[in-house]
């Protein structure tokens, strides 16, 4: 029996290997123990593990071993994950194949029992829930620290940590952006028939015969079919379906129309001849079978056209995702008001109303007090939107000043903070956070900070949840010298982008720092000058992440 | 020998090893014994604990010396 063991600190995938035994194993079964909401009489939203590891994986052979010699199993493979793990996902993964499904079965009831009794891994803490919209126990402050991550390393942590949301079916009438999720497969030839590509006469393709005699006349949108006889010839139309096989069209410029004077028949004479069939074959543009869009393509008008033209009416797409977000500080006032002496107008929600149009979804937005306490306790009247999404922003108060709460905020609504500080500029003090069914990112407040946090991370994870494929970086030239000044931390600089001369040429916008506003009118790429490179020089290749402003 | 500590009993000791030197070869109720000394605290909990020798569950006739890596297993909860 193969036996294979992991310990191990990091999420199970959800894939089962290959089969290792392809043609012996009669059964493969699966079983995963999940972490449930409800640990004594508790709801939680996460659960610690321990394990004496080398012994565990000694146990675990043991007992798989001392199984086998009773039910007969070819292999077996357990995961068992240690530290935190959150509500809904797996503590521990048993895969087994065997000749026979009973031999299968029947160990994986051993093996957990044993398990249970014997393997030195133990739940040692939960996390509790918070309970929204009663008295909550006032958060700790967050004594765990995280590692200041790379840019790449970000994408790399969130791009692990996203699931897409559930599908839906649509119409086509509402289909217009929505991501596919499962590839649009023509379910029939394209066109169903041969059809002429002209206005002619439809003759047999090695007749030539000097007459043909016209012995019937079809539309475009008339379906006869019969065998043509050599000397023989039906009228079509542009797009009329052909009424057999193996023949040709003589265009009508090509013949004379004569008419026979014993019998009164309308005849042609074919005037030249050229080799052209003048016709598209059936399932000459699709087959059956091909995949015309693949999952994760998102609809657009052409995508649409062929959804109609298969037929598909009803598309498995992406719901829309649900978006809470929070903006905060008394700093900002609201667009339609006089700012106090100090004061700027709020900017970001308008950006990130503008940003979420790119995929289909629903966004709430609320403004936050400053005071942690009354910010919480409007967080608590929204409730139910908090339950509902999919993804909470905050965006401000992602630094360590003294009325930044977003970390307070997120661990507190009961978020795992995965990373809250990037070797980034601008967009350092960035939080990202997740929970079982939900992520939440605390975005620095500044309005470039927003722009940078947003397409090169907060994207990642919306296309994640949508099903979409998060836009990468591409390569362009320089048209002028940048001096990012800060050799230490990656920059992400705002350009614009523009093709000339075949390639993409990228102009270095001008920002003093991330409060600058003015450059969002024309930025549609971010030039990335990685840490440690200061200074590209105009005609120099560089990175760039294309953005739709 | 090496001590190892876990779960309830390591956040009980504070610590999660620590080093007892025993004389001779003693066997599981006399090494048991030994530990209370060293770590009073750990009475409480030598109805439900385990010993284990080098990854192996100990029997009664287990035999310990110093070369040993002994862990405290209190009930498991996995899976």
């Amino acid at each position: 029996m193969i036996i294979e063991v992991q310990i191990t600190p990091q999420p199970i995938p959800d894939f089962v290997p290959r089969e290792p035994f392809l043609g012996l194993a009669g059964a493969r079964v699966e079983f995963s123990g999940l972490v449930r909401e409800l640990e004594n009489s508790q709801t939680i939203t996460a659960l610690e593990y321990e394990a004496y590891a080398s012994m565990a994986e000694r146990q675990i052979r043991h007992i798989l071993v001392r199984l086998s010699e009773r039910h007969e199993c070819l292999a077996a493979r357990v995961i068992h994950r240690v530290g935190w793990v959150p509500v809904g996902e797996p503590a521990i993964q048993v895969v087994l194949w065997a000749r026979h499904r009973d031999a299968a079965f029947q160990t994986l009831m051993g093996f957990m029992d044993l398990l249970k009794a014997d393997v030195p891994i133990w739940k040692t803490k939960s996390r509790p829930a918070p309970v929204l919209g009663s008295p909550s126990p006032k958060p700790t402050p967050s004594t765990q620290s995280h590692p200041t991550l790379s840019l790449d390393e970000a994408r790399k942590t969130i791009q692990s940590q996203i699931q897409p949301v559930d599908t839906v079916e649509t119409t086509l009438a509402n289909a217009l952006g929505f991501i596919l999720r499962a590839p649009l497969q023509a379910t029939e030839d394209y066109p169903p028939c041969n059809r002429s590509t002209r206005d002619g006469y439809a003759v047999l393709l090695d007749d030539h015969s000097k007459t043909f005699r016209v012995v019937d006349s079809l539309s475009a949108s008339d379906w006869r079919p019969r065998e043509l006889k050599p000397g023989e010839t039906v009228r079509v139309a542009t797009g009329t379906a052909l009424p057999c096989e193996h023949l040709q069209v003589l265009m009508q410029e090509t013949v004379q129309e004569v008419q026979e004077v014993q019998d009164h028949e309308k005849c042609i004479r074919p005037i030249t001849r050229d080799g052209e069939l003048n016709l598209q074959r059936r399932g000459g543009d699709y087959r059956c079978g091909d995949v015309l869009a693949p999952s994760g393509a998102q609809i657009h008008s052409g995508i649409l056209a062929l959804l109609a033209s298969t037929g598909l009416t009803r598309p498995k797409v992406s719901r829309r995702i649900k978006i809470l977000h929070f903006t905060t500080g008394d700093e900002v006032a609201q667009p339609g008001e006089a700012p106090r002496p100090g004061q700027v107008r709020d900017c970001n929600s308008s950006l990130i109303q503008g940003w979420i149009k790119k995929i289909p979804s629903e966004l709430w937005h609320y403004h936050l007090p400053e005071d942690f306490e009354r910010a919480r306790e409007a967080v608590m009247t929204r409730a139910s939107r908090f339950h509902q999404s999919d993804l909470v922003l905050i965006s401000g108060g992602a630094s360590v000043g003294a009325t930044d709460f977003a970390q307070k905020l997120l661990e507190w609504l009961g978020f795992e903070i995965v990373f809250n500080r990037l070797s980034l500029r601008p967009g350092a003090p960035m939080i990202f956070g997740r929970m079982k069914g939900r992520i939440g990112f605390g975005l620095p407040g500044n309005p470039l900070s927003h722009l940078a946090c947003w397409h090169a991370l907060v994207d990642v994870a919306l296309s994640g949840l949508a099903g979409l494929a998060p836009v990468e970086f591409q390569e362009g030239i320089l048209g002028m010298d940048v001096d990012a000044g800060d050799g230490r931390r990656e920059t992400l600089w705002p350009a614009y982008c523009q093709p000339l001369n075949g390639r993409l040429h990228l102009t270095p916008l001008g920002w003093n720092c991330s409060g600058d506003v003015s450059c969002l009118a024309t930025t549609n790429a971010l030039l990335r000058i990685p840490a440690g490179t200061r200074k590209f020089a105009a005609g120099d290749t560089i990175g760039f992440l294309p953005i739709t402003p | 020998m090496n001590i190892l500590f876990f779960a309830q009993i390591k956040d009980a000791a504070g610590m999660d090893r620590m080093d007892l030197t025993v004389a001779g070869q003693p066997d599981t109720a006399q090494l048991w014994s030994h530990l209370c000394e060293a770590l009073p605290l750990l009475q409480p909990y030598r109805q439900s604990t385990r010993l284990a020798k080098n990854g192996e569950y100990a029997g009664a006739d287990t035999r310990f010396c110093n070369q040993d890596e002994v862990a405290l297993i209190p009930p498991v909860s996995g899976g």
